[in-house]
């Protein structure tokens, strides 16, 4: 800083007015200081003197001025200019956490690796992945896999009876089974209770990983699910899974054997899922998907490929009342026939059954009542990209329709011998073929038995019969 | 005063004054803060009582500390190389990783598919929803970004390996009787002589089939020879007793209390009256009916077991072992232990059942009652009946009876 002033650059401006002064100044830098040394005294070096007397005075004048001036500008003086006076307060935020331990606080600390962060207790592992920073959708597939790992090596360990368990009954392998999988099923409940405290959140590694499975990523899979996000068919997932899982461990529980108090803890279940559907669905979604499980569940035959005219929109309606009128959602579960009686099932597929012909109209019902029987199908799908009239083909069914019932007639009329059945199967397999061809047309008929034709023989014959060859013969 | 003093004077003084010059020079404050700004800063430390919403405190070591933005990637190749460097094991890295890879795929794929969301009710109502896609450019997509995930995986399957199945191989109950090492080498030899029958087909496919019976046969003959070396003879009859039908119909007993040579011996038994009355044939195997002195031996070959075999058991043991194989005897016993009853409960209701049937058959075939008669009486010993069962049973489990063991009482007055 002071090497800044010029004038008092030492040394360099007074070596030569020492030397004009006659004296002779040398610089010894060895002892680091000055060493004056005068000479001899004369008249004309009297004459050097004054002048010499003269600048040493012009120069301690001129050192007093700096001296007053160097004074002036320190702090004992005001400063130069105008000056802007800015106070900056900074907040420094500590958090009251214990102070961190020994080895975090090295001089030289060695450089990162895994095992600091895994811990055998997974409290201690999940919050050092948290504490460098790892997303909680890394953290969850770093945790439920090795979760899952660790308590199906206990199941594992669980699952050995004795070394020679094969002279037991039914009964002692039973009460085995029946103990292991209770102990199976707190191991379960052990696991979900750690990754709800772990994730916050109930989680099954299963459903994650069968959504993630190559055969499940299908198209049709993400067309079906496509009406939610990506996130809430993992949450549908995940709920069904572990719903369909608690339901399974409480029948298993029961033998098979559903006392009142069971069926009532069945629909809670079922409850659940439904509660917990919405908790993670709009309820548009919610609903979309009750129709979606409708129509691909319980309506194969409400298609425009069953001889029914119906526009996508009047399928989804169609769908509603079925989902209206059914639990869909136990059906999921595959609980419905456990928490619904056999006529209280009734009374739903009576109820849709109305709700449809009212929406559909008396023909496009009939149509709808055609389409649930194979036979119609068969005739209408193999003949339908061949113009034939839809009279023509409800006839033709319904020839089919009465050959097939006069089969049955006579394949249990016990008043005929063998021959004599067959003789009249012949009959009706004639009479059947005629009628067809007459409804159906020659290219329609044609079609029709190069895809069906087995089956109309065979429905219209004898059974069938197993010889020791194991050829199957037709009588 | 002289001049030489005057001067040394001066030059005193002039030292004097740059040794003042000096000293302030030093003290002044930096010539930067000396024009138009100066600036003053406070600084406030604030400590927050902040309640950690994780149990654990954590130090993050390295230098800088370590944080997991470090690993990321947008190439999983990268990524796991990554985690690999910082000695993450392997497992884990493929754990991440695959579920990345997958559910990037997934959104991928949702992606592709959204355009035809609107399209999803008609083709269901066509039933195409399974060829909606056909022939449709994001078909192509889908392909290539199935293949995309396919080389994406293989990438990663080379750094971190496959995935390893861990689990132990089933056990073999029949083979249980067996020191272990045995059992290891049966179950090498089997898998040998299943590789071996494998490669004999295949070569006797081109041949005749004619030609093709003697070597299997050899074959198998073979197998069977070097199989039976392997056991002693003790080993080998405990070893046939276990395949036998014999020992199927002991293990699958319900209801019976037994020790595993009880057991042994009950499926002894069985075998022994085979041995000693074999099953009659009908004159036409496929034709049974016809043949008249097929059922009365039938009857004769039945009473005979039950003779044998209350001989060997006793009268308790020969009714125990009946019950035990009996389907509606299993059913019953289970809602007994589901009521938390005995199993002589069991016993009880499906006696009860007998004598039931057992009326209603006998009055069913009563010729000296008209019809209305016969379905009054057995109407009569259904009311009775179900009253009894009801009581047994009792209310807790009298639904789950009806539901599971009860259409017998349904069919009864039928």
């Amino acid at each position: 800083m002071w090497r800044d002033i010029p004038m008092l650059r030492v040394g360099v401006p007074l070596k030569p007015a020492f030397q004009d002064l006659g004296m002779s100044c040398s610089w010894v830098a060895r002892r680091g200081g000055w060493l004056l040394h005068p000479s001899s005294s004369s008249k004309p070096t009297r004459m050097r003197a004054v002048l010499a007397l003269g600048l040493s005075l012009a120069l301690t004048g001129a050192l007093l001025a700096m001296n007053y001036a160097l004074f002036k500008s320190n702090d004992g003086l005001p400063s130069l200019g105008d000056e802007r006076k800015v106070t900056v307060t900074t907040k420094r935020l500590v958090r009251n956490l214990p102070p961190p331990p020994a080895a975090a606080t090295a001089t030289n600390p060695p450089p990162f690796h895994w095992s600091a962060l895994e811990s055998p207790d997974y409290t201690t592992y999940a919050a050092n992945l948290r504490a460098v920073g790892c997303p909680e959708r890394t953290l969850r597939d770093i945790l439920l896999p090795d979760i899952e790992k660790l308590y199906a090596e206990r199941a594992g360990r669980l699952a050995d009876g004795p070394e020679d368990a094969f002279w037991e009954t039914a009964d002692q392998r039973d009460a085995r089974r029946r103990q292991r999988d209770g102990k199976l099923r707190a191991l379960e409940l052990e696991k979900r209770a750690l990754i709800q405290r772990l994730l916050g959140t109930e989680l099954s590694h299963e459903a994650l990983k069968e959504i993630r499975s190559e055969g499940f990523a299908s198209a049709i899979l993400e067309l079906l699910l496509g009406f939610a996000e990506v996130t809430k068919s993992d949450h549908l997932f995940t709920v069904h899974q572990l719903r369909e899982d608690d339901a399974k461990a409480l029948l298993t529980a029961t033998e098979g054997i559903l006392l009142d108090e069971d069926i009532t803890r069945l629909q809670a279940l079922r409850e659940r899922f439904e509660t917990e559907l919405a908790r993670g669905l709009a309820p548009a979604e919610l609903e979309e998907l009750r129709l979606r499980i409708a129509a691909l569940e319980g309506m194969p035959h409400l298609t425009r490929r069953s001889g029914v005219g119906v526009s996508g929109a009047e399928l989804r309606e169609i769908a509603r009342l079925r989902a209206d009128t059914h639990d869909v959602l136990a059906k999921v579960l595959n609980l419905d026939e456990e928490i619904h009686s056999e006529e209280t099932r009734a009374q739903g597929d009576a109820a849709f059954k109305e709700l449809l012909r009212r929406f559909l109209g008396p023909e496009r019902f009939a149509d709808a009542e055609r389409g649930q029987d194979g036979l119609f199908r068969d005739l209408f799908q193999s003949t339908e990209k061949l113009g034939v009239a839809k009279a023509a083909l409800v006839q033709a069914y319904e020839a089919r329709r009465a050959a097939e019932t006069q089969a049955g007639q006579i394949r249990g009329d016990q008043q005929l011998s063998s021959e004599e059945r067959a003789v009249l199967l012949a009959a009706l397999r004639a009479q059947a073929t005629q009628a067809l061809a007459r409804s159906l047309g020659p290219v329609g008929f044609s079609a029709y038995v190069k895809q069906h034709g087995q089956q109309l023989t065979n429905a219209l014959s004898l059974p069938v019969t197993r010889q020791q060859t194991d050829v199957i013969t037709v009588k | 005063m002289n001049l030489r003093g005057s001067i040394l004077g001066t030059v005193a003084a002039n030292l004097a004054l740059v040794a003042a010059l000096l000293w302030q020079t030093s003290r002044s404050p930096a010539p930067a803060l000396r024009g138009g700004l100066s600036i003053r800063t406070n600084i406030v430390t604030e400590v927050v009582p902040e309640a950690s919403p994780r149990p654990a405190v954590v130090s993050v070591p390295g230098s800088p500390p370590f944080h997991w933005s470090q690993l990321e990637s947008t190439n999983p190749l990268a990524c796991a190389t990554n985690l690999l460097a910082i000695g993450c094991p392997k497992e884990t890295a493929r754990d991440i990783l695959t579920a990345r890879i997958a559910d990037d795929f997934r959104a991928r794929l949702r992606e592709l598919m959204r355009p035809y969301q609107a399209q999803f009710w008609d083709a269901v109502a066509d039933e195409r929803l399974e060829k909606l896609l056909e022939g449709t450019a994001t078909e192509q997509a889908i392909k290539e970004l199935k293949a995309d995930r396919k080389r994406v995986f293989d990438g990663l399957q080379a750094v971190l390996g496959l995935e390893t199945k861990s689990g132990k191989p089933g056990r073999n109950e029949q083979l249980a009787h067996l020191p272990e090492d045995k059992q290891a080498e049966l179950t090498a030899l089997d898998r040998r002589h299943k590789q071996e029958l494998e490669a004999a087909f295949r070569e006797l496919r081109p041949l005749p089939p004619a030609d093709r019976s003697a070597p299997a046969n050899e074959l198998r003959k073979r197998q069977a020879a070097e199989r039976r070396a392997l056991f002693t003879d003790a080993e080998w009859a405990e070893s046939e007793l276990r395949r036998s039908p014999y020992a199927a119909k002991v293990r699958a007993l319900r209801g019976h209390a037994a020790t595993p040579e009880e057991l042994r011996a009950l499926a002894r038994t069985l075998g022994d009256f085979d041995a000693e009355h074999p099953r009659p044939t009908a004159r036409d195997p496929k034709r049974p009916d016809d043949d008249p002195d097929y059922r009365p031996k039938l009857e004769e070959r039945e009473t005979q077991r039950k003779a044998f075999l209350t001989a060997r058991l006793g009268e308790a043991g020969y009714a125990a072992f009946e019950r035990g194989s009996d389907p509606r005897f299993h059913t019953l016993l289970k809602l007994a232990r589901r009521l938390e009853l005995a199993p002589i409960s069991a016993v009880q209701w499906l006696e009860l059942q007998t004598v039931a049937q057992e009326q209603a058959r006998q009055m069913s075939m009563n010729a000296d009652l008209a019809a209305s008669a016969r379905a009054l009486g057995i109407a009569a010993i259904l009311a009775e009946t179900e009253r009894t069962l009801q009581a047994a049973v009792g209310p807790r489990g009298w639904g789950a009876y009806q539901r599971h063991a009860g259409d017998w009482l349904k069919q009864l007055d039928k």
